[in-house]
Formats: structure tokens, C-alpha cells, sequence
């Protein structure tokens, strides 16, 4: 059985417009021909979701990837979105200023991509995410038309807040044309602490991580399985699990965190290191790459978001239903990435996912499968349990979309 | 009427309704007094089902309705534009569920902002959103409002503190979105409602985020001979790098009144100060804390004072936020503008302010979000002289073009309400207002449910006569 | 409008509603609801109408004549407890205060009594409750019943009682017996430091004679010559909210007289008058407004000026630290005469933090009224109640042992929402754990709060 690491799209045509005024050209048409528009940056996240139900063209954004405005001394950046996250990035960080999300395709991803998947890493604990960043978005509508929400001031009410509706949405709503960010300074420094766990001690560290005096921005609980994965190989650590607690702060902040942490759990058996280096180093952006990895032959991989007091046992179920697992947990936020192991069937990783997404459930909580073998989407829960607000999300769908033109079929219930 | 009121009276009971002309008086508006209506009926529900049959009952008699909270909008945001059923959430004020491992809590919308704070403190967390009427105002009306607050400069405004709502739709059908746990998939309704001014529906619960409270905190005072050399070290603290956890600056005017109403020691020569809080861990804090004094020193600062009790610095903050009500001190009426612009514009747009000001023949004063750009004029009058009333009227319009102009927005968090439906159409275009009221559609689309706010009705004109209105009278 | 057929109308010839006050004072309230959370009966009922705000609107409403005195106005005005926490929340200054005692006169002016006291009720209110003496007399059976441990009986009794009654019984304490009669003078211990009048009140001393000579003692130990009138009676502060001016000002009067001899710059000047109830205070200080105009006028303002709460004059005149260790978990809670009247809110929690052993832990919605509010209690008993109820609850979730606050009202109500979950916790003045500090003697109800403190 091949590896897909696309959507079925074979028979649509990939337009790259120069700019907004020809997409919304393409778009117009489409709309006379009922051809649906798959909305794509770099391409990187191409296999999230369910291939559309229509044909139609893949509406490339590449090449709308200008700089619009980028007055640093008010901390804010407005872009066009198919600039690429790294140019952003480099661009920010001759200011000394960064946007503190993590890219889990470091180099390939687009800002409008990352948005529109809403994706994040390890630095969500301390930072946030996505939503909690834009400030202003343009969209282009069903009718080819660029319309905007919010603004480029830091602190605005005015007029319903569509950032949030388009961060996450797919695609489905319109296509993010330009986006308004609130950005960061830079941290002065940061250290990451490791503790090595064996499985009877999880819990117990995560409930003390939670108290710590520390505030840590990040606490990533790793696998045996996980930290076997080249990613993490040359550190060595065998154990049942290996916490990583990340501090970014200003210098004397982030010394006094790390040396109070480690006496905070000498108690706890298991060794403890611990990695200094800045924020770009090497630990925090395979942290930030492990949801993206692909483990050679893995069918699947799913994320899950349970309550963070529920990660231990959680994962505890999920490693004894698949033994073979390699699972990363964002601890501190209850998220949960898990990649299956090459040799399981269909059936097995059926019946896994069907109880590890009951127990998310359960949880008040879901499990999505980003990524998985193309033709076993049509009966695993790509977009985990259906909740019943659909409804009002269908009702958000036709207003904005009334023809469907934007990924049909691709997000939750195939929306 | 009396069929819609005998049914209401079976869903909540006599006790929880008020029917007499002269009680009803008292919900004809809201912190924003110069329009006024009377609502029909008020009802206090106890239970989100409570709340969907009076949403039911309004709609088979066709009756408009809109939720009220403790009614300190200063944008009109509850008033009971065309009458009808006022469905105040103030006895709906439980906290439920506060769990300490996970961050958060559900709560009824009527528990007021202060309370839940006060709740969280023996166990060292806060609700980090503190509007400056955060000792009235009620979570529900946050959540509507997408409040902020001086602390939001680092902390965020409501819409970052929110994870889910128990919501009653407009058609009287009890939805859920998000909930306790991050990152349920699916559109992210939970941040659209946020912020929708009741327009969407009434969102009854809220699952909030709770913050841990930061262990130390350094209030610093900076006082300068200028407007100028305040905003000039806002832009620079800002520009290098540094996020405080609040940044307001109040000028000389509303000083006085301030000292008169707190007795705090203000300097009543200083041409404005700025409050510059950094909070975090103790370890560095002082180190970020010397960085801000000796930028506002190099910015002519004359002297950098430390609030270093924790009983000064509640005071601060309690004479900060309730600058707005002490400004009653200085004049018998007063409206309050929220506009918002670039950071680096604050010294231009203070400028500007003066120079209206001065042109309008009206005394103006600045207490504001400093750090977020978020600007407060306030512009001082007599009602009793409607000639006043006018250039008050027209300042205000031009202070908030100005604001457009320069890139900003005309509310940072009062919300549009009645009061700023004009200025809508100047921010945005129609296309981008056709797409809101789509949205709107979306939810409310008999716009039964909070009729006549946020959007402005298609096919009114615009009057610019009316712009900018008394935020508090 | 349509007219109801229950509301009042100003008789012709009479002067309007709200004449009686400043028109500028209603200007100064700029509708923008900072009060509303501060207020006990908005938070309890929810009705804006029940808030400050909304009692300024409609009271300016119907100066206006925008609308009639209608019954459901008079419920919501009559249900303000006068506990002033919205002049104290109020930026703009607003004298809410003025507001509402206007109401209160234009109500004695046209108007029969609340319907919601009977006419024994009121019988006691104001001819029993402001005379100390007949207030003791009154109590002696309870305190005998008591004291023989046949209080059963009473409260077994009380449900044969008629309503109003039992409410009074209901309300009655476990007393402690009654100290007799304090000499006239009692000397300064140590160097004499101040020359001081105390204040007995009269309901206070009746029912709490503890506290009184707590105070008295606490006052000797601090360097405090101490001069108790015999002929002083009642504040008035009783007759003064219920808007009774006339009777009011012949109480003040009394006591102008009772203190005469300390009031001018004779050998027996006196250097404060002390008052240790926080209801009575703001108008014992405000003799001078009271007696306006009255033969009494220069002595009340010379009466006025030198009362003290008794918190407020240690705390300036500098304590004495006392040396007896009291092991104890207490907290406290701000009568609304002295914090929201008096502004007086550290110098209780100072004194008390002098006294070794002794944890002040932070009680929630301190500020707010307990539902006593002088004859709040029996003028409006279910809100009354459910305040009693709030303030109970709060103070048991402190898991303190002892409840501290400075006023006779607050301690009846308190006393009385607490002994129905948990009689153990010791209901007293600061007064009496500050002589507990000085003394090392210990009430019983002081030994058995800090029982479980005691390690053997």
C-alpha cells in the first residue's frame, strides 16, 4: 500500500496568482463554474482532512508573500499569508522580535497555512497560541471579494472578531489573504531541564510540575518510543518517559527557574540534565518538529486534547493499547501527539483510536488524526467525535459559503 | 403583552420579573445615559433553560429581547433599543467548578469580574482580564464585550481567557462550544462569540482560563514636567523590548481629581505620569524594573517613584481604575472616548487631542491603556448648555478620525454598543460589514436578539452630526 | 402615565419629594455602576432597582416628577440598609447618604410607619432599645434564665411567642452577666497619657456588657484616665436614620449635657470622648450638624470634635503592646458605621496585630453589611436574614475561630447566623481579645475558641 502524503487531488489544476486582485479572479470564476477552490501556501499540511468532495483548482498563495507593514516599535507586523513562516521569522529577528509559535515544518511552512491549521508546539503552555496573535486578517470571499476583520492596532472591539473564526478553519470560510500580528521581543535567554521518568512517576511530576515556583512555557512529556526517533537520538535517554521543562525569560529569571527546578524534584529517582542555549536551538525546534515527523511505515499519527491532569493516565492507556507508540504530549496543555508503530493492521489501530478517542471524550475532551494512510479516512474519525455544535458551525459555513466553494468536505463531519 | 408576560411569569415566577413603569425606569440605559429607552419587562432567570424559554416565549410573540448584565457599558450596549424583554443575568451567579490543576472554571455569567478573582486568591490565581469596573461588571458582560483592562497589555483581553460558553442561540436552542479541554475541533465559536455584544445570543456559563497570580510585582510612578516625555517613554519601553504588565499614563487634569478623591500624594505640578507595573518572578524583576527607570530618566522623567507597600499599590490602582467615575469631580458631565492607535502615534494623537481641544474651546483629560495604545480622552462639559454639547459631539468625531487616520480603531474595549454604530461604516467597507452582518446571520437571523447594536442597519445614512456621543452622563 | 391607586401624591401646599436636598447632589452621580457591586442588597436581589444607582434614579425620578412615590419605589428605598459601602465605592464622590436620608424625612413627613413593623415592635424600637437601663431591666429574666441554664425554655417557649417576639427572642445572645456599675473615674495605669470620656451606648451595654469594660480596662492600660458619665444615655443614631429628628436631638442634647463638664477648657477637659460602636459614631461626630440650630449647637460641635473611635485614638495615641499570648484564628469584619461612615478600616486590624499568637486571616466580602443596619433587622427581616446568612457563611469558610467586630448590631447578628451551624466560634469586640492580651484573663468562650490551639 503506497504512502500518501496528499489529499486525493489529482485532477486539480494549481493556480498560483501575483497578486490578490487575479486571486480574486480565479476565485469569481470558480464561482460561475461551482469548481471548488483547495486553498494552499507551501503545500506543507496537504494531508490534513478529507479530500475535497468536488473538483476544482488548488488556489496556491506563494506568491502573495509580501511585506506590508512592519512598524517594530509597536510590536506589530502586517503581512501578506503565503509568506513563508522562516522569512517572517528572519525578518522579525533582525528587530530582535519573533512571533512565539512553534513551526512543526521548520522552512516549509506558510504563515496562512500555519494559521489556517491553527498549528503550535511546546511553547503554547507559556505563549499561547495562534488566535492570541492576530489582530487583523483580510479575507478573500465567496464572491472574490478582500474583505477584513479586526485592524493593526494591539486592542480593538470594533466589528465581529474573524480572526478567530479563520484560525483553524481550514480554509473552508475564504482564503487569508494578509494578516496583522501582535508580536513578541525576544527572550533574553532560555534553558530547557530534562528528567528522566519511569511510567510509575508521571503523574505524580506532572501534578508537582503544575505547583513548580517556576513558570515554566513549556513541559513536554516524551515516550521511550519518542525519544528513540532520530529527532532525539543523540540524547541518549532510555527511559520509560523524559520530561523537558522550558524556561524563556530574561537571563537572571531563567538561571534562578533552572536552578530551583532541579532541587524542587531531586526527590524523584531518575537523572535530571540539563541543556542551556537559546530559544532557536536545537531542543526546542525538534520538540516543535515531532508532531510533523514521519515515522518510517507509520499508518497514522493523531492528536489528542484531554485536561493536562489527564495526560499521565491517558497516555499510560494509549502506550498499553499500542505498545509500539511514540507519543509526545504537550503536558502542561492536556495535547497529545501520538505516532503509530509501521507494523500495526487496520483493525488494530481502529479499535486503538476508537477507545483512545472514547476516553478523550470522556475527558470533555477529542482526538483528530492529522495524518493517516489516504484511503483509511473513510471510516477512521479524522476530526475525532462530531460535537453538536456542527450545527451552528454548518449555519457559520453556508452564510460565509453558501456555494461551498472553499475545501469542501475537507474539515469536521466534511463540512 | 400581557400573554407574553403571563408566560414569562410561569417560566421564572413573579419574584423575578419586574412589570411596574416605574422599576422599569431604572433599565432604560446603561454607564451611557444620553440615549434612553424603556424596556418592556425584566427578567431574572436562575437557569440556562430558564433563559431559553424566555428567549422561546419572545419569539413566538415576536417580542425582541437582549441580555443585560450589570449594565456599566459606557456604549449603550444594554439598552433596549425598540423595548422589549431585558433578560438581566444578575442572579445567575455561581462558580462552579474551579479546577486548580487545569486552569480553569465555569461560571454563571452574573458573578461579577472582582468576585471570581477574590474567589481564586487563597489559592494564588486571578482572572487576568480587570476591567477598570471590575467591582460592578459582570463576566457575562466581559465575554459580550471582549473586555480589557490595564493588565491585558501583557496578560491579554477576554477573548485569550475564554475556552468555552453554555450559550442560549436566539432561537432559544442551548449550544456548548469549546469547553474545559484546548483545541476541540471545528470552527473556533467560542472566539467569535466572544465579543459579539449579545448580537449572537446569550451566553449564560463560561469556562474560563484562571492565571497564576505572578509572585512579586514592581509598581513604578514616573513623573514628568510633559505629555510629550511620558509618550515618548512609553514608545521607547515598548520598543525596547520590554512587555510591563501595565502602562497608563493619566495627565495633570485628571491628577487633581484623582488626589482629591484618593488622597494618594499624586504631583499635582507633574504634567503627566505614567504607572509602569513589570510583575513576574522575583528573580530579574528588579533588573527589568531599573531598565524602565532609566528609560523614562533619559526621557526627562524627574522622578521615578516605587509604590513598595502592597497597600500603596492597590491604592494606585484602585484611584487608576476608577478615574473615569472621579472625573465627576471636575465637571457635571462627560463623555469618554476609547479610541485606539499604533503605539508609536500615542505622542502625535495626544497632540492632536490638545490642538481639538483648544479649537472646540473644551477641557480634555488622558487616563489611559497607555502601553496598548489605547487612548481615553475625556472631554469635560455642561449638559445645560447644549452649545457645549455640540463641540463636544464634533471633538469627539474628530479625536476618533484621527485615530482612523493614523490607523487605529475607534474602540479598544467599551465595544460599539449604540453609541459608535456610526463610525462602523467608517472603519470598515461595506463589503466587510456585508460579511459581519452574514455572520451575524449565521447565529441571529431573525435579529430578534439584540436588535439595532454592533452593525449598522443597511440603508442608514450616515449622520456625522451624531458622531461620537456622552459616554457617561 | 397611569396613575396607581397606591401611590403617594404630595398633598397640595406641601413642598415636593427631594426638595429637602441639593439638586447638584443627584448631578453627581454619573449613572456608571461602579457601586452596584458593592451594595449587599443589589448582590443578594439582582434588581438594579435594589442598587445604589438605581435608588439615586429613582429617587431622583420622582423629585422630577417623572414618576410617582409608587409602592414598589418605597420597597426599594425602604430595603437600603444605610450601610454607606457605595459612598465608599462611589469615584465621583457621590453623597448617597444625603440621597437616601432624604427619602427617609420626606417618609416620616407623609407617612404612617414601615408597614413592616408592628406597633410593639416599634414600642420597643425606640422606648425600650435607646435606655440602657430599661434595656437591662428588660433582659434580666433572659440573662437569669441563662445563667440557670434554662434558655430551653425560652426558645421552647418563643415558638408560643407572637412573631415579633420570638424575633427579638431569636435574636437575644448567650449573655455574659452584667459587670454592675463601673465607678465614675477610673484612674490611668502607669503615666497618664490622655484624659478620655467613654461612651456606654445603650443597647450595647445591655446586651454586651463585655465589651464595655474591655474597653474601659484597655483604656487604663493604655495610660487613659477614664470618665463615664452617669447621666449619658442613647447616641440617637436610632431615631436619626429613622429620620425622627426631633427625638434625635433630644438625645444629643442629653448627652451635650452628660459630657458638659469635659467639653470646655476646664481641669476636667477632656482629650477625646470614646465610643466603641461603630453604628454610633458617625453621629456622635456629627452632633454638631445634628444640633444645628439649637440651643446645643456650639456644645455639639465641641461634643463632635472630640469623638474618637476607640480603634482610631489607640492607634494615634500609639498602643501599648500587650504581652499575653492569645493562640487564636480570628478574622474580622468591618462594621459599615466605621469603615464605610468612618473610613476606619487598619486600626482594628493594627491593634489586633499587636496581640501575640493571634492570626487575622482575611475575611471575604469583609466590608460588606451583615444585615443588622441598626433596626434593619426587624424592619426588614428576610433580607436581613440572608445577609446574617452570607455573613455566616463567610466567616465559617475562613475556618476561623473568632469573629471580631466593633459594633453592638454587628455582634447580635452575627452572633445569632453563626450560633445556628456553629455556636463555638467566639463572636466578641477587639476590645475584648486586646484586655484578653493585657489582662491573661480568658472568658470561657475565649478558652474554648482556642481549645484545638493548645498542644499538652
Amino acid at each position: 500500500m503506497p504512502l500518501s502524503e496528499s489529499l486525493n487531488l489529482n485532477s486539480f489544476q494549481t493556480k498560483t496568482p501575483s497578486d490578490v486582485a487575479e486571486a480574486c479572479d480565479i476565485i469569481r470564476h470558480s464561482a460561475s463554474t461551482l469548481d471548488a477552490i483547495v486553498p494552499s501556501g507551501s503545500g506543507s499540511k496537504m494531508h490534513i482532512g478529507y479530500s475535497p468532495s468536488r473538483n476544482g483548482v488548488i488556489l496556491c498563495t506563494k506568491n502573495l508573500n509580501k511585506l506590508v507593514d512592519y512598524p517594530a516599535r509597536d510590536m506589530t507586523v502586517t503581512v501578506q499569508a503565503g509568506i513563508l513562516v522562516k522569512d517572517l521569522t528572519e525578518m522579525l529577528n533582525k528587530e530582535n522580535q519573533r512571533l512565539p509559535i512553534d513551526d512543526p515544518y521548520p522552512g516549509e511552512s506558510s504563515l496562512g497555512g500555519l494559521l489556517a491549521t491553527n498549528t503550535s508546539g511546546p511553547r503554547r503552555f507559556g505563549w499561547g497560541t495562534l488566535r492570541d496573535y492576530v489582530i487583523g486578517i483580510s479575507i478573500l470571499n465567496d464572491e472574490g471579494r478582500e474583505t477584513k476583520a479586526g485592524g493593526r492596532v494591539v486592542k480593538n472591539v470594533a466589528g465581529y472578531d474573524f480572526c478567530k473564526l479563520h484560525t483553524g478553519a481550514f480554509g473552508t470560510l475564504g482564503i487569508i489573504s494578509q494578516v496583522t500580528l501582535k508580536v513578541r521581543p525576544n527572550p533574553e535567554a532560555s534553558s530547557m531541564v530534562l528528567l528522566s521518568l519511569n511510567s510509575a512517576n508521571v503523574e505524580s511530576v506532572l501534578d508537582r510540575v503544575h505547583t513548580t515556583k517556576t513558570r515554566p512555557v513549556a513541559v513536554e512529556l516524551l515516550n521511550r518510543n519518542a525519544l528513540q526517533q532520530p529527532l532525539f537520538k543523540n540524547l541518549d535517554l532510555s527511559s520509560d518517559y523524559c520530561l523537558f521543562v522550558g524556561f524563556e525569560h530574561g537571563a537572571e529569571a531563567v538561571k534562578w527557574q533552572t536552578e530551583t527546578l532541579a532541587p524542587e524534584l531531586s526527590d524523584v529517582p531518575g537523572k535530571i540534565d540539563i541543556i542551556h542555549g537559546p530559544s532557536d536551538s536545537a531542543i526546542w525546534r525538534n520538540l516543535g518538529m515531532f508532531q510533523s515527523t514521519r515515522i518510517p511505515g507509520s499508518p497514522l499519527t493523531f492528536k489528542a486534547n484531554i485536561p493536562s491532569s489527564k495526560v499521565a493516565s491517558w497516555c499510560a492507556l494509549a502506550s498499553d493499547t499500542l505498545p509500539g507508540l511514540s507519543l509526545q504530549s504537550h503536558a502542561g496543555s492536556g495535547i497529545v501527539f501520538g505516532h503509530l508503530p509501521g507494523d500495526v493492521s487496520r483493525q488494530m489501530a481502529f479499535d486503538a483510536i476508537t477507545l483512545l478517542l472514547q476516553k478523550a471524550v470522556r475527558y470533555q475532551g477529542n482526538l483528530v488524526i492529522p495524518y493517516c494512510l489516504e484511503d483509511w479516512k473513510s471510516d477512521f474519525p479524522v476530526w475525532g467525535q462530531v460535537r453538536p455544535d456542527i450545527k451552528i458551525m454548518r449555519k457559520v459555513k453556508e452564510s460565509l459559503d453558501p456555494k461551498a466553494m472553499f475545501n469542501p468536505g475537507r474539515f469536521v463531519d466534511h463540512i | 403583552m400581557k400573554r407574553l408576560l403571563d408566560s414569562l411569569k410561569n417560566i421564572v415566577g413573579p419574584d423575578a420579573m419586574i412589570t411596574a413603569a416605574s422599576e422599569l425606569m431604572v433599565y432604560e440605559c446603561d454607564g451611557f445615559t444620553i440615549e434612553k429607552n424603556r424596556p418592556d419587562v425584566v427578567v431574572f432567570p436562575t437557569t440556562t433553560e430558564q433563559v431559553s424559554r424566555i428567549v422561546d416565549a419572545c419569539n413566538y410573540f415576536k417580542v425582541p429581547f437582549l441580555p443585560r448584565g450589570a449594565g456599566t457599558s459606557l456604549a449603550g450596549g444594554c439598552l433596549p433599543v425598540g423595548g422589549g424583554v431585558v433578560i438581566s443575568l444578575a442572579r445567575m451567579k455561581k462558580i462552579f467548578d474551579v479546577d486548580y490543576r487545569n486552569r480553569c472554571a465555569l461560571i454563571e455569567a452574573g458573578v461579577i469580574n472582582l468576585w471570581l478573582t477574590n474567589h481564586l486568591k487563597p489559592h494564588g490565581y486571578h482572572f487576568a482580564p480587570d476591567p477598570s469596573s471590575q467591582g460592578a461588571c459582570t463576566i457575562g458582560g466581559n465575554v459580550a464585550t471582549n473586555s480589557g483592562g490595564p493588565h491585558t497589555l501583557k496578560y491579554g483581553v477576554t477573548v485569550n481567557h475564554v475556552m468555552g460558553v453554555e450559550f442560549v442561540m436566539p432561537d432559544g436552542e442551548i449550544i456548548h462550544t469549546g469547553g474545559p479541554v484546548e483545541d476541540n475541533p471545528g470552527y473556533d465559536l467560542t472566539g467569535v462569540i466572544v465579543g459579539s455584544e449579545g448580537t449572537f445570543g446569550v451566553a449564560v456559563k463560561s469556562w474560563v482560563r484562571i492565571t497564576r497570580n505572578p509572585d512579586t510585582y514592581r509598581t513604578l510612578l514616573g513623573v514628568f514636567n510633559s505629555v510629550d516625555d511620558a509618550t515618548n517613554t512609553i514608545s521607547e519601553i515598548i520598543g525596547a523590548g520590554i512587555v510591563p504588565a501595565a502602562l497608563e499614563m493619566l495627565d495633570q487634569m485628571i491628577l487633581g481629581a484623582l488626589e482629591d478623591a484618593f488622597h494618594f500624594g499624586f504631583p499635582l505640578d507633574a504634567g503627566a505620569i505614567l504607572i509602569m507595573e513589570v510583575d513576574g518572578l522575583e528573580a530579574g524583576i528588579d533588573t527589568e524594573a531599573e531598565r524602565i527607570t532609566s528609560i523614562a530618566v533619559k526621557n526627562g522623567a524627574r522622578e521615578v517613584r516605587k509604590a513598595d507597600t502592597e497597600a500603596k499599590r492597590t491604592l494606585l490602582w484602585k484611584a487608576r481604575k476608577q478615574a473615569f467615575g472621579a472625573v465627576g469631580r471636575l465637571a457635571s458631565s462627560f463623555c469618554t472616548q476609547d479610541g485606539v492607535v499604533p503605539r508609536s502615534k500615542l505622542p502625535h494623537i495626544l497632540r492632536e487631542i490638545q490642538k481639538i481641544g483648544a479649537k472646540y474651546d473644551l477641557k480634555i483629560c488622558n487616563v489611559f491603556h497607555a502601553g496598548d495604545g489605547n487612548i481615553h480622552p475625556i472631554l469635560l462639559f455642561d449638559e445645560r448648555y447644549p452649545d457645549q454639547v455640540k463641540r463636544v459631539l464634533e471633538a469627539s468625531g474628530e479625536i476618533l478620525d484621527e485615530c482612523i487616520r493614523v490607523g487605529g480603531s475607534v474602540t479598544g474595549e467599551h465595544g460599539i454598543g449604540v453609541e459608535k454604530i456610526d463610525f462602523m461604516a467608517k472603519l470598515f467597507s461595506p463589503d466587510d460589514i456585508a460579511m459581519m452582518i452574514r455572520l451575524r446571520n449565521a447565529f441571529n437571523p431573525t435579529n430578534n436578539c439584540s436588535p439595532q447594536k454592533m452593525l449598522p442597519t443597511a440603508g442608514a445614512c450616515i449622520e456625522a452630526s451624531k458622531a461620537g456621543r456622552m459616554a457617561a452622563m | 402615565m397611569e396613575k396607581d391607586p397606591l401611590a403617594l401624591h404630595v398633598l397640595p401646599g406641601e413642598k415636593g419629594f427631594g426638595t429637602n436636598v441639593d439638586y447638584e447632589t443627584f448631578m453627581d452621580c454619573v449613572h456608571c455602576g461602579l457601586c452596584l457591586g458593592s451594595c449587599p442588597t443589589y448582590v443578594q436581589t439582582g434588581d438594579e432597582n435594589d442598587s445604589p444607582r438605581g435608588r439615586i434614579y429613582l429617587w431622583r425620578a420622582v423629585t422630577d416628577g417623572r414618576t410617582e412615590l409608587t409602592p414598589e419605589v418605597r420597597k426599594h428605598m425602604d430595603l437600603c440598609l444605610e450601610c454607606m459601602a457605595c459612598e465608599t465605592a462611589c469615584p465621583s464622590g457621590v453623597k448617597y447618604g444625603k440621597i437616601i436620608s432624604s427619602y427617609k424625612h420626606d417618609m416620616t413627613r407623609v407617612l404612617p410607619p414601615a408597614p413592616t413593623v408592628n406597633a410593639l415592635q416599634r414600642w420597643m424600637l425606640f422606648n425600650l432599645t435607646p435606655y440602657a437601663n430599661r434595656m437591662r431591666l428588660a433582659l434580666m429574666p433572659v440573662r437569669i434564665m441563662q445563667k440557670l441554664g434554662l434558655m430551653w425554655l425560652v426558645r421552647l417557649a418563643g415558638k408560643f411567642l407572637p412573631k415579633s417576639l420570638r424575633l427579638l427572642n431569636e435574636i437575644v445572645p448567650d449573655m455574659e452577666p452584667h459587670y454592675g456599675e463601673l465607678p465614675e473615674i477610673l484612674p490611668a495605669k502607669g503615666v497618664k497619657r490622655a484624659r478620655v470620656g467613654l461612651i456606654l451606648g445603650c443597647a450595647a451595654d445591655a446586651f454586651l456588657p463585655q465589651a464595655n469594660l474591655a474597653t474601659a480596662r484597655v483604656l487604663q492600660e493604655n495610660g487613659c484616665e477614664v470618665w463615664i458619665p452617669r447621666t449619658q444615655g442613647c447616641c440617637a443614631a436610632l431615631h436619626h436614620h429613622a429620620g425622627l429628628d426631633t427625638e434625635a436631638k433630644k438625645f444629643a442634647a442629653a448627652n451635650c449635657v452628660a459630657f458638659a463638664d469635659g467639653l470646655g477648657d476646664g481641669p476636667n477637659k477632656l482629650d477625646a470622648i470614646i465610643n466603641n460602636a461603630g453604628g454610633c459614631g458617625p453621629v456622635l461626630k456629627e452632633y454638631g450638624h445634628l444640633l444645628h440650630g439649637t440651643p446645643f449647637e456650639k456644645q455639639g460641635e465641641s461634643f463632635g470634635s472630640k469623638v474618637k473611635d476607640i480603634h482610631e485614638f489607640l492607634v494615634e495615641l500609639g498602643p501599648i503592646t500587650p504581652t499575653h499570648e492569645v493562640p487564636l484564628k480570628a478574622t474580622y469584619h468591618d462594621a459599615c458605621g466605621l469603615s464605610h461612615a468612618q473610613k476606619i478600616r487598619t486600626p482594628p486590624r493594627q491593634l489586633m496585630g499587636l496581640v501575640k499568637g493571634l492570626e487575622l486571616v482575611p475575611l471575604l466580602e469583609s466590608e460588606h453589611c451583615c444585615g443588622a443596619a441598626g433596626s434593619y433587622n426587624i424592619t426588614q427581616p428576610e433580607m436581613s436574614r440572608a445577609l446574617g446568612e452570607r455573613k455566616a457563611k463567610n466567616i465559617l469558610a475562613t475556618g476561623a475561630r473568632a469573629i471580631f467586630t466593633a459594633n453592638i448590631g454587628c455582634l447580635l447578628q452575627v452572633d445569632r447566623y453563626l450560633r445556628e451551624n456553629t455556636p463555638s466560634v467566639w463572636v466578641a469586640h477587639p476590645m475584648e481579645v486586646l484586655w484578653a492580651a493585657y489582662s491573661g484573663q480568658f472568658s470561657p468562650r475565649l478558652k474554648a475558641a482556642i481549645k484545638p490551639y493548645i498542644k499538652d
